[in-house]
């Protein structure tokens, strides 16, 4: 019972959370069964392991969780994501962590930091490997082929305004491609 | 792609395309999102090749049309604000209009319409708030009257950070004061015997406030490669935590001063 009643809990704050949001009425509790089942995960993985693995392991199924709804009821996974993880993540760590320096402890503000961060990486880590999965299962199958899809078109048939062409498909192509190495290129 | 002859004027299609990404971004959504939207409406509605980088404070767009000449618009977000119906609508548009389903005058109506949208009404939010804070507060441990207390005192700080937020109050200012009022209205109704564990009752209200999902969704970006995003996100994150920590660090500190004790 005592271990039944936090879902519970969890299930009802993320509920507050997800119309705090402006989340559509019928969205709402899709969200909270991921907070039930995210949080479910979580404390089952903190009996047996570390708050690491936990945080992982609790993401990874709020991102399943998320992606499976996402497909079915076609509409993006990120709002179901965001309301579902707000029981796990790690709000009063930041504010711990802060609130210690404001008081000028530095070694708890070190502390809580680190394990903030710790968490937020974890949980991060948690949906970029269910997001990966979702891909690989093709789940999102109808979403990627989308997104391949206005990527490819080449500027081929494009009328040729005169000797420009050749400097812009230059430049076009050294650059073009895939949107991450880019985007880190450019910064 | 060749819809030359029903092609939309681009320079339209291109303030569409940037209104469509920025009102993904007010509505607090990825950055990846905003720039796959505005790809998406750019490459449906005729644009040649689009290319977007989004920031959570702007977006940058620029594209090439089938003239053969390149366009950009620069786009400032200066307000965010949490509202995923906006952000499931938009998604929606840009997939519909990929498919073909909407042509450029009935995206750009669905749009407008979309841009109208508000948010629940006072009521439902102000019960939202108090649910959200209540059950958070069960959560992290707290007892039955705490839980009361902060979620009585959660719907009222919700209503206080939504008129400081209408009134363009920036954010830090606004976060100290939601961070002192939630320290203050916990540590009294601890003072008043109403709240027994004040220092769970504040994490609990302060979930309104803190940047929970900020950090976790500013390790997603940096993980997905979009450093500035992430970095930037981050950035926001810790100057919110440390904004409502001063607050509620003052507030410890009048209690300090007065000489009553902080459980």
């Amino acid at each position: 019972m005592s271990h039944l009643l936090p879902l519970l809990w969890a299930a009802g704050g993320t509920v507050g959370f997800a119309l705090l949001f402006d989340c559509k009425l019928r969205d709402v509790p899709l969200a909270a069964v991921g907070a039930i089942l995210g949080w479910g995960v979580y404390s089952l993985a903190l009996d047996a392991g570390s708050p690491k693995t936990a945080f992982f392991a609790a993401a990874l199924v709020i991102g399943l969780w998320a992606e499976i709804v996402a497909v079915i009821v076609k509409r993006p996974a990120s709002i179901y994501i965001v309301c579902a993880i707000l029981p796990i993540v790690p709000g009063s760590g930041m504010y711990q962590t802060m609130l210690e320096s404001v008081n000028g402890n530095l070694p708890g503000s070190l502390q809580a930091g680190f394990e903030t961060l710790m968490a937020a990486g974890a949980i991060a880590a948690g949906l970029a490997v269910s997001s990966a999965i979702s891909r690989l299962l093709s789940l999102s199958s109808l979403g990627r082929r989308f997104r391949l899809r206005w990527r490819a078109p080449r500027p081929l048939d494009r009328p040729a305004p005169g000797s420009d062409t050749g400097r812009l498909k230059g430049g076009n192509d050294g650059t073009g491609g895939h949107k991450p190495a880019s985007d880190g290129d450019g910064n | 792609m060749s819809q030359e002859e029903s092609s939309p004027d681009p320079e339209e299609v291109l303030l569409l395309a940037a209104d469509a990404a920025r009102i993904v971004l007010e509505s607090g959504a990825e950055t990846y999102r905003a720039e796959e939207t505005a790809q998406a409406v750019c490459s449906a509605l005729g644009g040649v090749e689009a290319e977007c980088f989004a920031t959570p404070t702007g977006i940058m767009l620029s594209f090439y049309g089938l003239d053969g000449h390149v366009r950009s618009i620069i786009r400032r977000v200066s307000s965010r604000r949490m509202n995923l119906e906006r952000i499931a609508l938009v998604n929606d548009l840009s997939r519909k209009l990929y498919a073909g389903l909407l042509d450029f005058e009935g995206a750009s109506a669905e749009l407008g319409r979309i841009e109208e949208i508000g948010g629940h009404s006072t009521l439902l939010s102000i019960l939202a708030a108090a649910l959200g804070t209540g059950f958070f507060t069960l959560l992290f441990g707290g007892l039955w009257n705490d839980a009361l207390a902060a979620a009585a005192i959660g719907a009222i700080l919700s209503r206080i950070t939504r008129a400081l937020a209408w009134r363009r109050i920036s954010d830090f200012f606004t976060n100290i004061v939601g961070g002192a009022a939630a320290a203050i209205a916990c540590l009294l109704c601890a003072r008043a015997g109403i709240v027994t564990n004040p220092s769970i009752a504040i994490i609990g209200v302060i979930m309104l406030l803190v940047p929970g999902v900020a950090i976790t969704n500013a390790i997603r970006d940096i993980i997905a490669g979009d450093l500035v995003a992430g970095v930037a996100r981050a950035a926001d994150a810790f100057i919110s935590a440390a904004a409502i920590s001063i607050g509620a660090g003052a507030a410890f500190e009048l209690w300090r001063l007065l000489g009553w004790s902080i459980a």
